[in-house]
């Protein structure tokens, strides 16, 4: 498409650019580790939507997850791996000039 | 957008450490305990002991299971220690050569209870310089705390001091910190149900 051409919008990671994804990534660069729970609690989304974006994400090596058991009661810590926090500054970066170019 | 991500970050960090209003209770416990350890016994402050598990029962209890759990990032030190060191050295000094003076020359009692306002002063603001050096998040004061503050000190040294009215004056802040905080910690409750376990 000529206007993604111009923008140059095929450089901007779509891993992070989709909402869900950019919301949990963007809690946990502020955090040092999270659970499940919280970012449940946070992006409310769905416990389904929210275990498939967290796959993606890991796939990608964003982020690590720990699965332990608290009492017999799973808990999965999540925190931002630095590929993850290397990719998100870029994405700003790249967001940025994209704003600058057009606005 | 660098603005938007740091308002996100304030107010992330806000609502992990403050959005239950738990502080605000134990708080205005604390300052609640204050009178009853002066005028009756010391022992009294022996309670603050045990109000730290118990904010840690009712967190565990009723908050987590509602927000999960997550841990801010720490600072590797604080990012300006001098004021802070230089206002509590001082107040130390200023504290420790008044209370001196105010013991040998004191014979109403007067200076000593203006010695007394004057530690928990310099406790409070020590503990604050203390606590946003540390800080990233939003301002933990809402602005009719600040108020109610100054108006408090405006007071205290408006006519004769005396014991009741510092104690007047310490179960006006407790009871206001506590009364914020419950309400705090109610419209928590209402507004985060609890969320089921990850199953």
């Amino acid at each position: 498409m000529k206007v993604d051409a111009d923008l140059n919008l095929d450089e901007i990671d779509r891993m992070i650019h989709e909402p869900a994804r950019l919301a949990i990534i963007v809690y946990l660069s502020i955090l040092r580790e999270a659970d499940f729970t919280y970012l449940l609690h946070k992006t409310k989304l769905s416990r389904g939507n929210l275990s498939v974006q967290l796959t993606r994400l890991e796939e990608a090596g964003y982020i690590e997850t720990e699965k332990t058991f608290v009492k017999r009661v799973p808990r999965t810590m999540v925190t931002l791996t630095d590929k993850g926090k290397k990719a998100l500054a870029l994405y700003k970066d790249k967001l940025r000039s994209i704003l600058e170019t057009t606005c | 957008m660098d603005k938007a991500l740091e308002k996100t970050k304030r107010d992330l960090l806000f609502e992990l450490n403050y959005g239950d209003g738990l502080v605000w209770v134990s708080k205005g416990l604390y300052f609640l305990l204050i009178i009853p350890a002066i005028r009756y016994s010391l022992a009294f402050f022996l309670l603050m002991i045990f109000m730290l598990p118990v904010y840690q029962f009712i967190r565990k209890k009723y908050v987590l299971p509602r927000t999960g759990i997550a841990k801010p990032r720490l600072h590797p030190k604080p990012r300006n220690y001098i004021p802070g060191l230089i206002l509590g050295g001082g107040s130390a000094l200023v504290i420790a050569l008044f209370g001196m003076w105010a013991l040998t020359n004191d014979t109403g009692g007067v200076y000593t209870m203006l010695w007394l306002g004057l530690v928990i002063f310099f406790l409070g603001v020590n503990w604050l310089i203390f606590t946003l050096n540390n800080w990233d998040g939003k301002h933990p004061y809402p602005m009719y705390e600040r108020i109610l503050v100054l108006i408090l000190l405006l007071i205290l040294p408006l006519g004769e001091l005396s014991f009741l009215r510092l104690s007047l004056m310490l179960l006006v802040y407790g009871l206001f910190n506590l009364a914020m905080g419950l309400r705090q910690f109610i419209s928590f409750l209402k507004n985060n149900p609890v969320l089921e376990n990850e199953g």
